[in-house]
């Protein structure tokens, strides 16, 4: 499967700090990708770089196979960019908006823009400086959308939403997914793991780890262990146990590389026969929060 | 998209049609205002009122034209990261084809238009004076849209723009007085080597900043660019050779070449020494100076002079260049050197036998056109198609209204009568020019940048090439016989040196005492 996003050693430096450290990415044509980190992890400089907002320090991006330093112009006809702090020309109404932009765009679709307009319930006569945050993130939403763009981005597109909106929103988005590379940036998982293909996880400037939702979901557990004596932290565990804690017989941790069979002989070797051991499976906040509190990479997945 | 550039076009002009609307109103009002007003312009000095308004109107036309450009450049802005814009599909080179457009539209078509209507009213042929309305259109291109336009496209917004304006008006205050400070600057041509690289230096790195905008985005670097060719400006007039430059444009003259002027030092000592001026640690010396040979139709410009004082056995003084603006004319036998000298300096050497050396840069020139003309008493024509009258509002002075001319900055021509032609009326108290003196004049031909291609310039003569005469100026009234000398073409420049000697410099020392009934403040009117 081809790249629709590739990074390779994406360094971003403004003055003396250090935005991003060498970010290497690679985002699959098709995929929902989610790229997730706390604020100021360098989210919104790698999406700036990838638009060509702004350049890189060092390093290389590719956007749709053409090098974002060199994004400029008709490229943008195959994109959709939404940003929370993108600046929309107040002075239009949607109507204005979208008789200007339609001719820039081959791929203008009517009927999709009719059905948007619809589905996101938006006011099409009223000035795009006098609509709510919300109204405001629909309308460019709904142009970034109605030209069937091969790469739909959004930077932050959810943050301090009402959930309805935000519903409205993904709902519109996931709609063109079967169409469209998707590349979402937010700092907080719970308003896109549900429709992320893939997550990478940005911090300080680092991408800590880039993988399909699906396998980072089936290789973290919650793991609970009742043992028969109260058990003994002195022993050296695996790696890849995180959060480690003991209250009386009852063993927790979270395990970020699990397999059955191998964890399973892990926690014999360890304690011998355990009579209770329950595996619970972690939403990707979860995961999310465990990795954030561990401030350290994950072990297994694929790294950068 | 085909039609890119109009698209944008229409949507600028739908944002900004308030803009637009308020613009034409002013430029409608100054055209109006101009027009009914105009001719008393200048002419009546009680009428204050009208030339209040008239300098609000051109300033309100002038801060128009300035917005619109910069709003039209901010709409969309290549400053800064979040411009709706950037991530869209606009080819930059027509979103700068239509910003041009749009400035073609609404700065250059309505001030074309406005100025076409001025000349016209002014009961001159737009169509004949196309090239000089196009030659306005071209320096408010230069002087205007280039820099203003260049400082939107590094700025984000008004209040950065404003920013942006005022700290370049600060350098340019600063850089014009460092650069007086450099010596030999101010004689004239000897800065026209950095001058020439500057102005194109500028101009390059504005479109360059303007190009590099729209294609790039590099607004550090383009601030850079700006920031380096204002520091590089003053290092350019420090370091240029001024000596070496004025040397080679003035050489000393072949022995025996035929000069166009004739100078030497006038052995007779000046009857008065009145002209002084108190200035802290300097005195005035005036050395008066025979001129002869220019021929009728000539003038030699006196645009530097260098003074060198040696006292045999005692201490020297060397002036450098310093500029001058004098002007030699025929039939005017006279002229002085007036030159401040250190007063610690005149003090020690001014008793004993000083031999003073005195270099002269020199321009001659002389008229291709020469025409002579009567003036009035009803309307007459003027040389370079002006129009000239008697009219009631410049009580009984005669004002000559010209079209846009594609000329150099400023165009001058001579006009000259024998005194014994000027039909004047003497005024109460004046004395009379001696018979066979001829009074000069200057009209002053406008360049073509401004609102109002139309300049206007008063007829007079005068006379201050006498000594011991006082400076005589006068009107030129119906009946009086003037000679025009237009078409200036420049002669081989070339330095003069006189070399003075033995003489007592405290014997050419200006009065610079204050009179006790002067009182404590003095008004300087000029003659």
């Amino acid at each position: 499967m081809s790249s629709a996003i590739r990074t390779d050693n994406l360094v971003k430096r403004f003055r003396k700090v250090t935005a991003l450290g060498g970010v290497n990415l690679e985002v699959p044509e098709g995929a929902i990708y989610a790229l997730v980190g706390p604020n100021g992890a360098g989210k919104t400089t790698t999406i700036k770089i990838l638009m060509n907002i702004f350049p890189a320090t060092r390093g290389r991006a590719e956007v749709l196979g053409a090098d974002s330093a060199r994004l400029r112009g008709a490229a943008f006809a195959s994109i959709g960019y939404v940003s929370e702090n993108q600046e929309l020309p107040g002075w239009m109404d949607f109507r204005r908006l979208r008789d200007f932009l339609r001719p820039f765009y081959p791929t203008w679709d009517p009927k999709l823009e009719r059905e948007l307009v619809t589905q996101l319930d938006l006011p099409v006569d009223r000035k795009l400086s006098k609509l709510s945050r919300g109204m405001r993130m629909k309308a460019a939403m709904l142009v970034a959308l109605a030209y069937h763009p091969k790469l739909i981005v959004l930077d932050e597109p959810f943050g301090g939403l009402d959930p309805l909106v935000r519903d409205q929103l993904i709902e519109g988005v996931l709609e063109r997914a079967s169409e469209a590379t998707i590349f979402v940036s937010s700092h907080d998982l719970a308003e896109i793991e549900n429709l992320a293909t893939h997550v990478g996880y940005l911090e300080e400037g680092h991408l800590r780890f880039s993988e399909e939702s699906a396998a980072l979901l089936q290789r973290f557990r919650e793991v609970e262990l009742t043992l028969e004596a109260p058990p003994s932290l002195d022993r050296k565990c695996p790696e890849s146990w995180m959060h480690i804690a003991a209250s009386e017989h009852v063993l927790r941790f979270i395990e970020s590389r699990f397999d059955a069979e191998r964890t399973g002989a892990e926690i014999r070797a360890l304690f011998g026969e355990v009579p209770d051991v329950t595996f619970r499976p972690m939403s990707l906040r979860a995961i999310f929060v465990a990795m954030a509190k561990a401030g350290r990479p994950s072990a297994g997945g694929s790294t950068a | 998209m085909k039609n890119q550039i109009l698209h944008i076009f229409k949507n600028d002009v739908r944002h900004f049609w308030r803009e637009i609307v308020l613009m034409a109103a002013i430029v409608a009002a100054y055209g109006w205002h101009t027009s009914t007003h105009s001719q008393e312009s200048g002419f009546d000095a009680m009428d204050i009122g009208f030339s209040f308004s008239s300098q609000i109107l051109s300033l309100l036309v002038s801060v128009s034209f300035i917005f619109l450009i910069v709003r039209a450049v901010h709409a969309e802005c290549p400053v800064g990261d979040r411009q709706f814009w950037v991530t869209r599909p606009y080819d930059w080179r027509h979103l700068l084809a239509e910003k041009v457009l749009f400035v073609l539209a609404f700065v250059n078509v309505p001030l074309f238009v406005l100025q076409v209507f001025l000349v016209w009213h002014a009961g001159f042929g737009p169509a004949r004076h196309i090239s000089g309305l196009l030659d306005s259109q071209w320096q408010w291109v230069l002087r205007v849209i280039l820099p203003v336009a260049t400082l939107a496209a590094v700025t984000a917004s008004t209040g950065q723009f404003v920013l942006a304006v005022l700290g370049t008006l600060v350098y340019l205050f600063a850089e014009q007085a460092l650069v007086m400070k450099i010596p030999n600057t101010g004689v004239m041509n000897a800065a026209d080597i950095p001058t020439a690289i500057t102005t194109y230096g500028i101009y390059a790195a504005a479109i360059l900043v303007v190009l590099w905008q729209y294609a790039r985005r590099c607004t550090i670097r383009s601030r850079t660019v700006l920031l380096g060719v204002a520091a590089a400006i003053p290092i350019l007039f420090a370091v240029t050779p001024y000596r070496t430059v004025i040397a080679h444009l003035h050489p000393a003259p072949a022995p025996e070449s035929p000069l166009p002027v004739q100078l030497a030092f006038d052995p007779v000592k000046p009857a008065s020494l009145k002209g002084g001026y108190p200035e802290r640690n300097k005195v005035h010396i005036t050395l008066p100076i025979r001129v002869s040979g220019i021929a009728e139709g000539s003038k030699v410009a006196l645009t530097g002079r260098w003074v060198r004082i040696e006292v045999p056995g005692g201490p020297s003084w060397d002036s450098g260049w310093e500029a001058q603006n004098e002007t030699l004319l025929a039939g005017r036998p006279h002229t002085s050197e007036i030159f401040a000298l250190e007063r610690d300096f005149f003090e020690r050497v001014k008793s004993a036998p000083a031999n003073v050396h005195l270099a002269l840069a020199l321009g001659p020139a002389r008229a291709r056109e020469v025409e002579r003309v009567v003036a009035g008493p009803g309307p007459f024509s003027f040389p370079h198609d002006g129009k000239c009258s008697f009219p009631p509002f410049a009580r009984g002075r005669a004002v000559c209204f010209f079209p846009p001319q594609k000329t150099d900055w400023t165009e001058r021509m001579l006009l000259s009568a024998k005194s014994e032609e000027i039909t004047c009326n003497p005024e109460e108290n004046a004395k009379p020019l001696p018979a066979g003196t001829i009074a000069y004049g200057w009209v002053w031909q406008m360049g073509n940048f401004g609102l109002n291609p139309v300049s206007a310039s008063e007829l007079y003569v005068s006379d201050s090439g006498a000594p011991d005469v006082p400076t005589f100026r006068g009107n030129v009234c119906p009946g009086t016989l003037l000679t025009v000398y237009a078409g200036w073409q420049g002669g081989q420049r070339y330095r003069a040196d006189l070399e003075i000697n033995g003489i007592h410099l405290a014997e050419y020392k200006l009065d610079d005492s204050v009179s006790p009934e002067a009182g404590g403040f003095g008004v300087m009117v000029p003659q």
